[in-house]
């Protein structure tokens, strides 16, 4: 199997992964904030299928605007879900400021292009999710996080951002040096997107199972 | 430009950079989840084994409770039965003997003075009985009244109890009067039980926080070994409760040997 076939392959997976996750969504009880989550894959879903699309009838590649959207609703969603998870606490201060600045930001870069805004993307939500589990230890509230659908939504991206920082940051060089080397990290990557899909399917399987846990967030 | 070896040089440090710091930042991440995993788990089995230790305590102290209670029950039934019953009985075997005559007439006078002994001795009775119970002297003339009362009435040759009050009295709840007078009659009681003391002193210092000290220069006790024994730690811990229930705290200052100083303090209303 050539390094193409094994990216597409992996591609489908992830679809297919995104796909599951969505579907299985629709099939339990509904929570507020797991309903963002569920608006996150419905974008990555219609997003992925936009560029399919692309590929099979235009033989382009991921669509740059589809990608820039995609990205913006994904931090728009992502931050409102942490200023959900930590509206109670001073930590939610600190999101309210981010859901306006990182935004605005972002649509300041896509004109100046000043820096890489994705890794400054990755790094928000790593660090999110890290204080989100310490606020788990710190307040107490979870008895068993393992039975808890945010729990596993948080490990999801904490495990996808954080792992996808390198590839993130040395992806452009890599492309101009060793086109090889990049699709590999691309697929990498992509196998961190089936990850967190698996994980969101685990939370939304749970909420059928512990229906009280959003009294515990 | 560079020269095509170095391209592939440089592209494989950036690919092992790559996968070195993506395979990093995936153990950190997933050591994160495993320690909060693991410690939520450790920290339920604490509460866990906390509940359970609280809730032995708890029926513990109801057992103890509950058999203080029927020890007292069974005390005033034998008092009632030995002392009242058979001096009213007694009275009343007179009392018949005097209707129907079966006394002459000359051992009259000498027969209704006896009868009349009988119902003062029961009528004594039933007022200690009924003092013992609730003390009247602590709903008329206050805490130290009572306590000066109780000692005095505690006090016998083995052990002297003395009683010692400093400054005015000042004004207390019903409630805390008498949660107040149990707690000090309960040290007194395990004082007399248990210390095999010579002396036993009690304190009541009128000054804010009123201050209530129990001293003995009995065998002494290690309280934090006494908590630690369920059975011998609840009358420790029934008193704490007590000293709770009124917004106080107890003291516990003894080791084997050299006696105990219990302070209870309780900060009254002005």
């Amino acid at each position: 199997m050539t390094t193409l076939q094994v990216y597409n392959l992996i591609f489908a997976l992830t679809i297919v992964s995104a796909v599951s996750a969505l579907v299985t969504s629709f099939l339990y009880p509904r929570f507020q904030i797991l309903s963002l989550i569920q608006l996150l894959l419905l974008t990555s879903v219609a997003a992925d299928f936009i560029n399919t699309l692309n590929i099979i009838f235009w033989q382009s590649g991921i669509n740059r605007y589809v990608g820039l959207c995609y990205r913006f609703l994904e931090l728009f969603i992502l931050l409102q879900f942490y200023f959900h998870l930590f509206q109670k606490n001073k930590s939610g201060q600190f999101v309210k400021i981010l859901i306006f600045v990182l935004p605005i930001a972002f649509l300041f870069n896509i004109y100046f292009e000043w820096f890489s805004f994705r890794t400054i993307n990755m790094l928000v939500f790593s660090i999110l999710s890290i204080m989100y589990f310490y606020k788990i230890i710190k307040e107490m509230k979870m008895d068993s996080p393992v039975n808890n659908p945010v729990f596993w939504v948080n490990s999801a991206i904490l495990i996808y951002f954080s792992g996808s920082l390198f590839f993130l940051i040395f992806y452009e060089p890599l492309k101009n040096l060793h086109t090889q080397g990049a699709v590999i990290s691309f697929a990498l990557h992509n196998t961190l997107g089936i990850t967190k899909n698996i994980l969101f399917i685990k939370a939304f399987t749970l909420t059928r199972k512990n229906p009280s846990f959003v009294t515990s967030i | 430009m560079l020269h095509p070896y170095d391209m592939k040089q440089e592209a494989s440090n950036i690919i092992l950079l790559v996968a070195v710091g993506s395979a990093g930042m995936i153990a950190m991440a997933i050591s994160i989840i495993s320690f909060v995993i693991y410690y939520q788990k450790r920290m339920l089995q604490n509460k866990i084994a906390t509940q359970e230790l609280e809730s032995g305590y708890q029926k513990q102290l109801l057992l103890t409770t509950i058999e203080s209670q029927e020890k007292e029950r069974k005390r005033i039934a034998s008092d009632l039965h030995d002392g009242v019953g058979a001096m009213l009985s007694a009275a009343k075997l007179n009392l018949n003997m005097l209707r129907s005559g079966a006394i002459p007439k000359e051992e009259l006078t000498d027969a209704l003075g006896e009868t009349k002994e009988m119902i003062d001795e029961t009528i004594e009775t039933v007022r200690r009985i009924s003092k013992d119970l609730l003390p009247s002297s602590l709903d008329v003339f206050g805490l130290s009244k009572a306590v000066q009362e109780l000692c005095e009435k505690l006090n016998n040759p083995k052990t002297k109890v003395i009683f010692e009050v400093r400054n005015e009295e000042f004004a207390l709840s019903k409630q805390q009067e008498l949660l107040i007078f149990r707690m000090i009659q309960e040290l007194i009681n395990n004082a007399l039980k248990h210390a095999e003391a010579s002396k036993i002193s009690v304190r009541i210092n009128w000054k804010q926080p009123l201050t209530i000290t129990v001293q003995d220069d009995g065998k002494g006790f290690n309280p934090e070994e006494i908590r630690g024994d369920i059975k011998r730690g609840v009358g420790l811990y029934s008193i704490e409760n007590r000293a709770s229930l009124i917004g106080g705290e107890v003291i516990f200052e003894s080791e084997p040997g050299e006696g105990a100083t219990i302070n209870i303090i309780v900060k009254g209303d002005q």
